[in-house]
């Protein structure tokens, strides 16, 4: 019977000790500032910098702390959603612009509106960059400030286009066609051993560049202006895919999918790739390269048009948040000069701000590369306009453009599909 | 003597004090799991059950879901041909997957068994696929598949395949499925370490009496160390079927469905549905589907347990 | 009292002679080869964790980083406050662990050994729980551990607590399905034994059952440590605070929809990797002596 109770006591023992563990770890520090809850997402760029954020906003407001409640990985979203649907999420939430209509429907976000007007001098329109307040707006109404964005535009590698005795950088006025010669200059097979090892140009697998900006550029659209119908199957949108196709095939100065696959953007750091399409927060992984590229601007279409795709990311207010005035107080601290001046130094993005936008901390006089050319990008820069639906859109957009790039894929037969799922999803009833 | 496992005496109905006692301590011992049952998983369950009767976006209050009936058990097998694209998918890689796995898992385990120098080294080696975090472990077979930079294709290469017929990997529509087939032979290190688990219970007295037969190696690994093993072989083939179905973070990582859906497996599906498209009423539909085929797997596996697998407590 | 013999040699050694050599050569040859291909990721991993970049992407493929970067896993270890994760990720897991082992081994003594009505019907229900997708659940999961403040006064999200408590409370179904199917294999005449000695219940378990099951509860116990160690959705849904992430989390950081620093991200990895291996390594040895019979005093 000895042998029992020594069982039992140690079941209670690590029972205690669980409960220690357990209740060890609410304890917080007494603090009597007011604390506002603030959540985001990125790397650890964007971590670095919302930490000196918070400290320098808490410098000048020393009644207020900030809790950062940094959600890396890819399922930002998903917690954003679990919070909400507890009715706990925090004061402030960063917001992407393809789930934020959707938060708005459901009501999860007030209305900036008044809090804007109270600084007129501060939010006039003048002083954004004129796509990323729209981005925010939900039936007539500021739901967020945007607090950072960028476009796609060209990276090239330097290196490659002086072997390949390209004019470095290519006329401010190149066209697709011009695009298109240059890659295939760029294209080599550097040990003659049959099979290509320098190409110049990647079609890229990353979510925003994908088809869009070339539809665009085209002079087709995804969606007509009111988002009735999908307007992808018109001779210029296959124009577009076509193109892409013959990149890969008919050049082949895109590499097939079968011949490369690393990570998004990898072969151009590798030193083997003539020019690819990115945005902004690539710059501090193109920093870390020992390669020398530089940026430049997207190729006008065969209608004279120039276009690239952009997004905004933005500050929300929470709506059931209990410190909507202190929320405020930060909102505007980062969206500000001194905010937005860290997000320009930050060097990943580009400030919303034009005047933050146009300092010498984003633009970086003391590299070779020219960073100030996504500024100028900003005169064709286009958002997608993000319906309801948006994300099943953007599932079908994805695999109808997967299904092109294969060998067998069809222009005709993508635009096809996509025009009848999308307009299916367009129809009502839901 | 062994009263306790007289079937005779369990089926009376008659409640004695035994049997009363005997259905208190059993209670008692699965009291932790009861209760966790009640207490945490049971409300999400019933939840999630009203869910796929209805309409809900996944974070307004649950007030306002919106009951629609059977409506979206009807469209998923009605008006959504990703659905049956996910389902025969994922059907196509649990048919592969499974009794591969199984196989190879068993094989490794038996070989890791033998008692040689270094053994514990090469367990460890052998297991390493499966301790690697996942997010590594993704990196590293992006890498490995990689048509024109990874190990793979470059051993093939050198073995003489024409870079014609050099396989896409993930990149390939007809190839993606077999490279996640391919993965999941490779990291079946958990259930190699429960098949040695289960070596481990194998009583050396039926090897000898095997050896005073003068058995074979193959008559004692045919009639001593598998029949000794099929409660860990029913294991693996039930938690295989059940952790096949519900395949997800690799494909969300690796691929996100693609390459034109070749990899849209089941839960990947749910999950767009669920967390990216505000259709939680949908997904939980998909789930109960799911539910009630692994189900009807698990029993029936189950149900056929009772003529291949031999339970030395039981005899 | 008969009991079968303590004595328990592998099978590979009961043919002595020359009959065994060509096979050790085989068996052999077969572990280096397969053990070659299961070193290759990690090998890879562990070149990566000393590359740039770039260089990670080199064709043809190089195993030796040339020049070494060693400074990555400097840089990986301070961005973050990796210190902090390695001890939130250790209080969790070794919690789990215990919990596991704990409750677990009850509730499949229970469903293996013990007789009483519904245990079938439980059982079943015991699967079901994990045939149904998290994902479906997850939400009104989250949602109860928030309310249960209302309830209780403490606060339970953004704490291990909901990370911690199932492990208590049977923990994995999967962990106990395991153990049942152990428990069911082994010989009943032990715990007749032990009974006929006036042993209870209780003592039966933990004087005869636990001490012969040290093979399956040894595995459940690297199986526990590594779920729990690897755990990223777990703490992600629970766990909001910086300073409360585990180190699943922090390797997440490396990892951004825009490109993963691949480097950092794998010496990072190898960091987390490290104690993982130290454990299987020591835990593996209870899978070579089988079942300690002599453990038992009839």
């Amino acid at each position: 019977m000895e042998q029992r109770r020594h069982g039992w006591y140690l079941i209670a023992a690590l029972v205690l000790i669980a409960s220690a563990i357990l209740s060890g770890c609410s304890a917080g520090p007494a603090d009597h500032r007011t604390e506002i809850r603030f959540c985001f997402f990125g790397g650890y760029e964007e971590w670095k910098l919302w930490q000196r954020m918070a400290r320098e906003f808490e410098n000048e407001n020393p009644d207020l702390r900030m809790k950062l409640l940094y959600w890396p990985g890819l399922n930002y979203e998903d917690k954003v959603k679990l919070v909400m649907a507890a009715g706990t999420a925090p004061d402030i939430i960063s917001a992407q612009d393809e789930p934020f209509p959707n938060y708005c429907r459901l009501n999860q976000f007030e209305d900036l509106t008044p809090y804007l007007a109270r600084h007129p001098d501060e939010y006039h329109p003048d002083l954004y960059f004129p796509t990323s307040l729209e981005t925010f707006r939900y039936q007539g109404q500021q739901m967020a400030v945007p607090w950072n964005g960028g476009q796609m535009m060209v990276y090239y590698n330097r290196k490659l286009f002086r072997e390949a005795g390209l004019p470095d950088p290519p006329p401010m006025d190149w066209t697709i066609a011009d695009f298109t010669e240059y890659a295939k200059r760029l294209t080599h097979d550097r040990d003659g051993d049959g099979r290509t090892d320098q190409f110049g140009f990647e079609i890229s697998a990353v979510w925003m560049s994908s088809l869009i900006p070339w539809v665009w550029t085209f002079g087709a659209d995804i969606l007509d202006p009111e988002m009735r119908h999908c307007t992808i199957n018109t001779p210029e949108a296959r124009a577009a895919m076509q193109w892409l196709r013959d990149l890969r095939y008919q050049h082949h100065v895109a590499p097939q999918a079968s011949e490369f696959t690393g990570a998004a953007g990898a072969i151009f750091m590798t030193g083997n790739l003539g020019m690819e399409i990115n945005g902004p927060w690539r710059l501090p992984f193109m920093r870390e390269t020992e390669e020398d590229w530089d940026v430049w601007h997207m190729p006008i279409g065969p209608g004279g048009e120039r276009w690239t795709r952009g997004t905004w990311d933005g500050l929300a207010m929470y709506r059931r948040s209990r410190r909507k005035e202190e929320a405020w107080r930060f909102i505007r601290f980062a969206t500000g000069r001194r905010g937005q001046r860290l997000v320009a130094e930050a060097g990943r993005a580009v400030p919303p701000r034009i005047s933050e936008a146009h300092s010498d901390a984003f633009i970086r006089p003391d590299t070779p590369q020219h960073e100030e050319r996504f500024l100028e990008g900003m005169k064709y820069f286009r958002t997608q306009r993000i319906h309801l639906r948006w994300a099943e859109m953007n599932t079908i957009l994805t695999r109808e453009y997967e299904a092109l790039l294969l060998p067998d894929g069809d222009p005709a037969r993508a635009a096809t599909n996509i025009e009848t799922e999308i307009n299916a999803l367009l129809s009502p009833p839901r | 003597m062994i009263p306790r496992n007289d079937p005779a005496l369990w089926k009376k109905k008659r409640r004695t004090a035994r049997w009363w006692r005997e259905t208190r301590e059993g209670y008692l011992f699965a009291l932790p799991w009861l209760a966790g049952f009640f207490l945490f998983t049971l409300g999400p369950m019933l939840v999630s059950i009203a869910m796929s009767f209805s309409r809900w976006d996944g974070i307004t209050p649950v007030s306002q879901m919106q009951w629609v009936g059977t409506e979206n058990y009807q469209r998923l097998f009605t008006d959504d041909p990703r659905f049956l694209k996910a389902l025969s998918n994922t059907a196509w890689y649990v048919m592969w997957a499974v009794p591969f796995g199984t196989l190879n898992a068993l094989a490794m385990a038996l070989l890791l068994n033998q008692e040689v120098r270094g053994q514990a080294v090469f367990r460890t080696l052998f297991y390493l696929p499966s301790v690697v975090s996942g997010v590594s472990t993704s990196m590293m077979w992006l890498w490995l598949f990689n048509p024109s930079f990874g190990p793979i294709n470059y051993a093939l290469a050198k073995l003489g395949v024409p870079p014609a017929y050099l396989p896409g990997w993930l990149t390939d529509e007809h190839w993606a499925m077999s490279a996640f087939i391919f993965m999941s032979l490779w990291g079946v290190g958990n259930s190699m370490l429960i098949y040695l688990a289960g070596l481990q219970g194998v009583p050396v007295h039926l090897y000898e009496a095997a050896d005073l037969d003068g058995a074979t190696p193959w008559v004692r690994l045919r009639h001593v160390t598998l029949p000794m093993l099929t409660p860990t072989l029913l294991f693996n083939l039930i938690m295989g079927v059940i952790g096949s179905f519900q395949t997800f973070t690799q494909a969300f990582v690796m691929t996100n469905g693609g390459p034109n859906d070749a990899t849209l497996f089941y839960v990947l599906y749910l999950y767009q549905k669920a967390f990216q498209q505000f259709q939680m009423g949908y997904a939980s539909a998909m789930a109960w589907v799911l539910f009630f085929i692994v189900m009807a797997l698990t029993l029936a596996l189950m149900g056929s347990s009772k003529r291949w697998v031999y339970y030395e407590g039981e005899r | 009292m008969t009991l079968p013999t303590p004595h328990n040699s592998p099978p590979a050694r009961v043919h002595p002679g020359s009959r065994v050599r060509p096979v050790k050569v085989l068996t052999y040859l077969a572990l280096g080869t397969l053990g070659a291909l299961f070193l290759m990721p990690f090998l890879w991993a562990l070149s990566a964790s000393f590359k740039t970049n770039a260089e990670i992407y080199d064709f043809p493929p190089r195993l030796l980083p040339n020049p070494f970067h060693p400074e990555n896993y400097r840089i990986a270890v301070s961005v973050l406050p990796f210190a902090q994760f390695a001890v939130n990720s250790l209080v969790i897991t070794v919690a789990c662990v215990i919990g596991q082992l704990l409750s677990g081994s009850l509730v499949a003594y229970s469903f293996a050994r013990l007789r009483w009505p519904g245990r079938e019907f439980w059982f079943v229900v015991l699967l079901g729980t994990m045939m149904l997708p998290p994902q479906v659940t997850m939400v009104s999961t989250f949602v109860g551990w928030t309310q249960l403040r209302a309830v209780t006064g403490v606060e339970w999200v953004d704490t291990f607590k909901p990370l911690i408590l199932p492990s208590f409370l049977g923990g994995s179904a999967m962990l106990i399905f395991l153990m049942r199917q152990f428990f069911k294999t082994l010989p009943p005449e032990l715990e007749d034994a032990a009974r006929i000695d006036g042993c209870g219940t209780w003592l039966t378990f933990w004087k005869v059952m636990l001490p012969l099951s040290r093979p399956v509860l040894a595995t459940v116990a690297v199986l526990s440590f590594i779920a729990h160690w690897h755990d990223f959705l777990g703490p992600l849904i629970y766990l909001s605070s910086v300073d409360k992430y585990t180190l699943q989390i922090g390797l997440r950081m490396f990892q951004d929809i825009n490109g993963t620093r691949m480097n950092l991200l794998m010496a990072a990895s190898m960091i987390v990797l490290a104690p993982v291996l130290v454990l299987f390594f020591s835990a593996q040895r209870y899978l070579v002596r089988g079942i300690v019979l002599s453990g038992i005093k009839g």
